[in-house]
């Protein structure tokens, strides 16, 4: 089947060729997921080497597993869970970690999404406030990272923060406090800024 | 409760991280301190921040690695080349001559076609349906074999069709013709088109 038919396909219609041995609907399912997957983990480990070799072993347990997936199962649920599980191992014990650094990516460079209506001196502004915001999370403590990425990034209410993480939802609060509070003050220029505009 | 003891707990507050006694303490010191309101807000502005965040495209190698390390692809989804097309051209045209030849150049080319089917299917057929009845070793295919016979020299072909060729268990079979003419004429023998008289049933020999 040509790609732009793949295209069309439900997530449920790829995983039963995947499940069949077709690698193009598991390349397909890659296509679809692999940003945000890509995006929750570089939130998480707060580096692009770290984030690349863990979204390569969510997706190739995946391909592992998928026979054990219910066609009617949300895709990207379940590989969030395994992202998740996957990025929480790494910080905990710092491993699994043996690769060899990718070659042409600019380490945690954020992508480019300024808008073509901006004007050229807003969209300098609108770019260095992205990699300020960038760089703050990921000097953030690993753990209070773990929480923005998952409650602010992924948008995962408190309470399942705290049972992806296996922590009171006390906690998961407390951490976002924290990380707000270095976030402040990583982030004065601009926010202070912001707020003399208003 | 003054500036001092509500800044460590502003970003409790956003959080809903607090009691609801402290909670309450808070909000009504942020409502008559301009400061302290000033840095809610900023605090708060942080959440509006971290909207601008943007990661990194994910690495093409990413994909590379894992295609590596998957079972060799049976590619399905690869667009077919031209060497499929040319080929599927080819069987195609294949198959237009050999319909051709079968409907309409095959009876051209044939030297020893006396007819088109349609004329040939009004003629009679001889057809084997039995073993030969006679023992004396004479073979089945010495019999002479028995010339076509125009429809229109038929006359009463119900019984023509009915009649054993001596010699070997074979009958004439009336063509579909002859059958339907049967049919409308009850038998009655017809006139030939060059107004002739019709001659009697054909006989067998």
């Amino acid at each position: 089947m040509f790609r732009r038919n793949l295209t069309r396909l439900t997530d449920a219609d790829l995983v039963l060729r995947a499940q069949r041995g077709d690698p193009a609907a598991f390349e397909e399912l890659y296509r679809r997921y692999s940003g945000r997957v890509y995006a929750l983990l570089f939130g998480m480990v707060g580096n692009t080497d770290d984030a690349a070799e863990l979204a390569q072993e969510v997706f190739l347990r995946a391909f592992r597993r998928i026979g054990s997936l219910r066609a009617d199962q949300a895709v990207y649920g379940w590989l969030r869970a395994t992202a998740t599980n996957l990025g929480i191992d790494f910080l905990r014990h710092g491993k699994l970690i043996a690769y060899e650094p990718l070659e042409g990516t600019n380490p945690n460079a954020p992508r480019d999404i300024v808008s073509p209506q901006d004007d050229p001196e807003r969209a300098v502004i609108r770019q260095e406030t992205q990699e300020a915001v960038v760089d703050a999370v990921a000097n953030l403590k690993p753990a209070h990272r773990m929480v923005v990425a998952l409650h602010h990034f992924e948008g995962m209410s408190v309470e399942e923060v705290a049972t992806a993480l296996d922590v009171p939802v006390g906690t998961v609060k407390s951490r976002l406090a924290r990380a707000r509070d270095a976030l402040r003050t990583a982030l004065a220029p601009i926010v202070e800024g912001k707020s003399g505009m208003h | 409760m003054g500036c001092t003891d509500t800044r460590p707990y502003l970003a409790d507050f956003i959080e809903d991280n607090l009691e609801s006694a402290k909670a309450d303490d808070i909000r009504d010191h942020v409502r008559t301190c301009p400061e302290c309101g000033a840095e809610l807000k900023a605090l708060a502005d942080v959440g509006m921040l971290l909207m601008e965040w943007r990661p990194p495209e994910p690495p093409k190698q990413i994909w590379e690695r894992i295609a590596a390390e998957l079972p060799k692809p049976v590619d399905i989804a690869r667009p077919l080349g031209q060497p499929f097309r040319v080929a599927m051209a080819g069987v195609a045209a294949c198959m237009v001559f050999v319909v051709a030849w079968a409907v309409g150049i095959r009876p051209i080319l044939d030297t020893s076609y006396v007819g088109t089917p349609a004329a040939q299917a009004t003629e009679r057929t001889v057809e084997y349906i039995g073993t030969p009845a006679n023992t004396d070793g004479a073979n089945i295919l010495d019999v002479p074999k028995k010339e076509a016979v125009p429809v229109d020299s038929v006359t009463n072909p119900t019984e023509d069709h009915q009649k054993e060729v001596p010699g070997a268990r074979l009958r004439v079979v009336p063509p579909l013709k002859t059958q339907v003419e049967d049919k409308t004429s009850k038998g009655e023998p017809q006139n030939r088109p060059d107004g002739q008289p019709a001659s009697g049933p054909e006989k067998s020999e």
